[in-house]
């Protein structure tokens, strides 16, 4: 005999989820769940393999204390007492591998005293989310608040994190469990920097031999089916997977050590040669960036954009080269800023016309790009948001991953030890929103922490990485949230993602103290503004 | 372009580099890794046992090979397998040493991987082991004959863990002891408590462990701590536990019967306190903790009293301190604190009655304790305090003194005739950098280069003795799960210095860091998830990236 407890909340009080639904309305009941394995999702047969395969995901983060059968979930139609009852209605059972409209990640939800769950979304993207919330709301085996609806839909349509396979390698491994750890944050998007200078870790068709060269060891490279496998894997938890083959600049392993392609680079760094880039003059540079797009495309089928790096190509290293300037003279090119963009007409070229992609490319800018951008190519900003002023006038889609506070490997020196930048602390995140200038035409689809990777390894990956891009997550789903609480709500709210985190066995640094953690009351009040922190500076002078 | 990578002879990658190494030039396989002996002519008792053993683990780590039999009282001769012939001046268990002669050796490695370790005792034996270990690579040994003559130039080479800010297991403590062990470094110093928890389990207080505490089990007890100390003694390393007072004592004071002891500082947020000490209670209570102190302690050689940031600003919520500012025109916590290090400097030349009023309770504090522990408590250990430029109260003579100021603020005691620890803010603090318990700008990180430039920078006429060093790791932002991250390998770059400083300038820089990358290997080989120090590229091409020492690296493009 099983019993239902069911307490009065009599205190008012609020939920604290990560990051906060758009509004919800809510009762003043709490049921708390006996029977844990006793989950079900009702009409489990109709539903196509790629949501009972989300369903598996969340059923096992949400039983993860007990043994639960996830079949019996799906099978029987009983009415358990004590345990979640879920019905699931999507208007469209299609996978997807990509969303492009907040209205596709929305959802409604609505829980009972009977823990009848109700989701209604769009598609299995909308369905994490709400499955997220879910779980969020019932890891004290109990849910507060019945009866409850959640009307959500994220602010944003891009929140992601970029990570780089090419300073350091990263399993496979790795990657599956920072899709997970994104998805348990609502964040959507893995921007996939997977080639630079250092290495080329993905096997390639015609030129592999870029691959093995470069590569650090004997099997540390992407195969095919690693990358389908993981686009699928991503995609079944609602993560779209955006992958980066950085050019004409960071291409060193393209060539290095590999007779016949050692032209096609330039060595660049005055002391030391580890930087590469291509001789745009050359057409064998153009026979192996085709080859290397078309193995993009095949692999990277599914994927809603590509992106062709293109920063940082340096007008030193092209001088070495007396043939390039000549190539200009003789084709009217007048500087190297007409000299990139000679190279990234031709890449397109080959992209569209050749190769017949339909994708659309994501370039990095900052204020020192003054490269021209077609209107569907998307400007994937690392500059400051108030240098966006300098691109008012064009009309392209935009990320913005802020230099200050969004990257995160900076302030811990560089790749020689050496100091590169500020650390960006988890409130300097949490102090940025998106924002457009005056005037501004682009249009902001949301943001990306980019997690470089010089001293970045498997080590490291989760720490760097979290918790401060639970943040970025936060203001991008919900960037209001933080108006209308408490800086202490806010403090307990991120507590309990790490909390969770560490649950999930994501090792990822912690934002305080365990006692501030414990006591954000008294740690975290308020934000203190500049001139309160200078306060506090002092403070900490006095306590050296 | 063609890249031809140099690689160094593995004896000469060795991390800490040995003070002298004779080699030849055969390269033996070790064809029987599991048939490794430990041979001795007399019996080896078991603390001796349990180090063989776990350096066993080490050497035979990818295989599974059964120690048991390892253990032999006759030499028995096997081929292609490693065996060991130790003999040690002395079989006693140590849990400290006082000299560098002690943790020296002398190892010889035959052809026939015959291998002769001669020291002082146990902790000369880790050491040898260890650069074994670090001479079998890939199941051979290059370069034999070789003879090795080691001993280290700092007795005092370690790392400060906190287990206050963020509790820390014991398992992971055991674990950073293995990883000091691989490092040649020798201290554990355990800054145990703070203002934020206790979590050492008292005997007549343990309410205020109890109080204290983050979650049920997150506490040590007397059990837990032999446990630890045996552990360091068997594997080399010296535990150096830390009870911090008359600051940093917020978590005594969470239980009604103990409040009155502490005085809240700060207005905004209360969660630092001191001691008060103008109460008898205070001392009953410290008497007590100190004794427990010495009981689960008994085996070590220093005490840390800490000793360290007691604020004047605390002491102005006393209404004797008040009046006191206002007798002497001191307006606003500046003046106090100007005044408060004039004092000092003119410590000497003060006269008992003209110390401040809370000078003299700050001093008084430290004699009453001071006279708790050697007088009543019958203690002999030596006392360690913290000291830098703002804290200096007088030290006597067999105080040791750790240094926590800036590198370039040592000649402020170079008058000083104490034992000194260094542990420079500037360059030896693993947890700056990445902003405080309040996600705030906290100084600037120290990278691997900053603490590879560090060097003990003394005054010419520095009157201390030098022991050596200890790298801080403040607990604020630590957890188990960047542990090892923020430790190492910069610990390794300590280790490395203080076991023999003058390496560095007999190799190339790029020498240096291959010794680091392999010491990177190791350290993950082992499963100790440490910070890479560069990318896979440089990590393995460290004649290019590293070839000589910058003092700024060119080449940095602004994005990555």
């Amino acid at each position: 005999m099983k019993f239902i407890i069911v307490i009065t909340i009599l205190i008012v009080g609020t939920y604290q989820l990560m990051p906060m639904p758009k509004q919800y309305i809510k009762g003043s009941k709490s049921m708390k769940i006996i029977n844990k394995c006793g989950i079900q999702f009702t009409n489990a047969q109709q539903y196509p393999e790629h949501v009972i395969e989300l369903l598996r995901h969340y059923h096992q983060l949400m039983t993860s204390k007990n043994q639960c059968n996830f079949e019996m979930s799906l099978n029987f139609n009983l009415k358990n007492q004590g345990a979640l009852k879920f019905h699931i209605s999507l208007q469209n059972d299609e996978q997807l591998y990509w969303v492009n409209k907040t209205q596709q990640e929305a959802y409604i939800l609505k829980i009972d005293e009977y823990l009848n769950i109700q989701i209604d979304a769009h598609n299995h993207w909308g369905l994490a989310r709400a499955l997220d919330t879910v779980h969020q709301l019932t890891e004290n085996d109990k849910i507060e608040f019945l009866p409850l609806i959640i009307e959500d839909e994220p602010a944003y349509t891009y929140r992601g994190v970029m990570v780089d396979t090419a300073r350091h390698f990263l399993p496979l491994k790795t990657l599956e469990r920072t899709i997970d750890a994104l998805a348990i944050n609502k964040m959507n998007v893995m921007h996939w920097h997977i080639t630079d200078d250092e290495s080329f870790p993905l096997l390639l068709t015609n030129y592999s031999r870029i691959t093995h060269t470069s590569k650090y060891s004997e099997n540390e490279y992407y195969t095919k089916s690693d990358v389908s496998y993981l686009i699928e894997y991503a995609s079944i938890r609602g993560v779209q997977i955006i992958p980066e083959i950085d050019s004409p600049a960071h291409v060193q392993s393209w060539g290095r050590n590999i007779s016949d392609l050692e032209n096609i680079i330039l060595n660049c760094g005055s002391s030391v040669k580890q930087y590469g880039q291509f001789d745009p003059t050359l057409d064998l540079t153009y026979e192996v960036v085709k080859s290397v797009l078309q193995d993009l495309s095949d692999m990277f089928s599914k994927v809603q954009f590509v992106h062709f790096g293109g920063d940082e190509a340096i007008k030193s290293c092209y001088n070495q080269r007396p043939s390039i300037q000549e190539f200009m003279n003789k084709n009217g090119i007048a500087d190297y800023i007409e000299l990139q963009t000679y190279y990234r007409q031709r890449q397109k070229n080959i992209w569209k016309n050749e190769i017949k992609s339909k994708k659309r490319i994501a370039y990095w800018y900052n204020k020192d790009d003054k490269l021209p951008a077609e209107d569907d190519d998307i400007i994937h900003w690392w500059g400051s948001t108030e240098e966006l002023e300098l691109v008012s006038n064009r009309t392209n889609d935009f990320i913005l991953s802020d230099y200050h506070p969004l990257y995160l490997d900076i302030g811990v020196g560089n790749a020689f030890g050496n100091p590169y930048q500020t650390y960006q602390t988890w409130k300097d995140i949490y102090k940025w929103t998106p924002k457009a200038p005056e005037g501004f035409k682009g249009k902001i689809i949301g943001g990306e922490a980019p997690l470089w990777g010089e001293t970045n390894n498997e080590n490291t990956h989760f720490q760097r990485l979290f918790i401060r891009s639970s943040i970025l997550g936060d203001t991008l789903w919900n960037p209001f949230s933080k108006q209308s609480e408490k800086f202490y709500e806010f403090a307990d709210r991120l507590g309990q993602m790490e909390d969770r985190m560490n649950k999930y066995g994501f090792p990822v640094s912690p934002f305080t103290h365990d006692y501030c953690k414990r006591h954000t009351k008294i740690c975290f009040p308020i934000l203190y503004t500049e001139q309160e922190q200078s306060v506090e500076q002092q403070h900490k002078f006095k306590e050296l | 372009m063609i890249y031809i990578q140099f690689l160094l002879l593995v004896v000469n990658a060795i991390m800490p580099m040995p003070n002298q190494i004779i080699y030849g030039y055969y390269t033996v396989r070790i064809s029987n890794i599991c048939q490794i002996k430990f041979f001795s002519q007399q019996e080896f008792p078991n603390h001796i046992i349990q180090l063989l053993l776990h350096y066993h683990q080490l050497i035979t780590y990818d295989e599974d090979c059964d120690f048991e039999e390892s253990i032999q009282n006759i030499n028995i001769k096997v081929d292609g397998a490693l065996k060991f012939e130790i003999s040690l001046e002395s079989n006693e268990q140590l849990y400290w040493v006082k000299t560098t002669k002690e943790e020296a050796y002398e190892l010889n490695i035959d052809e026939n991987l015959n291998v002769r370790i001669k020291t002082s005792n146990h902790w000369g034996l880790a050491r040898a082991l260890d650069t074994v270990n670090q001479l079998t690579i890939n199941n051979q040994i290059e370069n034999l004959p070789i003879y090795i003559n080691d001993e280290p130039q700092y007795i005092h080479r370690g790392v400060m863990i906190d287990t206050a800010r963020n509790f820390l297991p014991v398992k992971l403590i055991k674990r950073t002891i293995d990883a000091l062990v691989i490092n040649k470094l020798n201290v554990l110093h355990w800054h145990i408590t703070d203002d934020e928890s206790f979590p050492l389990l008292l005997t007549n207080y343990s309410q205020i462990t109890n109080n204290s505490k983050f979650w049920k089990d997150g506490y040590f007890t007397k059990e837990d701590i032999q446990d630890i100390i045996e552990y360091a003694s068997i594997r080399g390393v010296q535990i150096i536990p830390e009870i911090d007072t008359p600051a940093h004592i917020y978590s005594w004071g969470r239980s009604f019967e103990l409040t009155q002891i502490i005085i809240a500082c700060d207005s905004d947020i209360q969660q630092y306190g001191q001691l008060d000490p103008t109460l008898d209670f205070t001392y009953e209570v410290l008497k007590s903790v100190m004794q427990d102190l010495n009981d689960m302690f008994a085996k070590v050689q220093f005490i840390h009293f800490g000793g360290n940031e007691a604020s004047i600003s605390c002491f102005e919520q006393k209404p004797s301190i008040k009046e006191f500012m206002d007798q002497n025109g001191i307006k606003n916590y500046f003046d106090l604190q100007v005044y408060y290090i004039g004092v000092f400097k003119l410590f000497n030349k003060l006269t008992f009655q003209q110390i401040t009023y809370f000078i003299k309770h700050l001093f008084l504090y430290r004699k009453r304790q001071k006279d708790i522990w050697k007088n009543q408590i019958k203690s002999q250990k030596k006392i360690i305090y913290w000291y830098n430029k703002q804290h200096q109260l007088p030290a006597d003579q067999e105080d040791i003194i750790q240094w926590c100021g800036q590198s370039n603020e040592l000649q402020d005691i170079k008058l000083k005739t104490n034992p000194i620890i260094l542990s420079d803010y500037d360059l030896l603090s693993l947890d700056i950098g990445i902003g405080d318990s309040f996600g705030d700008p906290d100084d600037f990180y120290q990278s691997w280069k900053d603490v590879y430039s560090w060097v003990p920078k003394l005054a010419e006429d520095f009157n201390g003795q030098l022991l050596g060093a200890e790298a801080l790791l403040w607990g604020y932002t630590n957890t188990r799960n960047t542990h090892f991250q923020k430790l190492f390998l910069r610990s390794s770059i300590l280790g490395d210095i203080l076991w023999n400083s003058n390496s560095k300038t007999s190799e190339q820089f790029w020498q240096f860091t291959q010794r680091l990358s392999e010491m990177e290997d190791r350290m993950n080989k082992y499963r100790f998830p440490v910070s890479p120090f560069t990318s896979g590229y440089c990590k393995s091409q460290t004649q290019v990236c590293f070839p000589y020492f910058y003092i700024i690296q060119q080449n940095q493009t602004g994005k990555t």
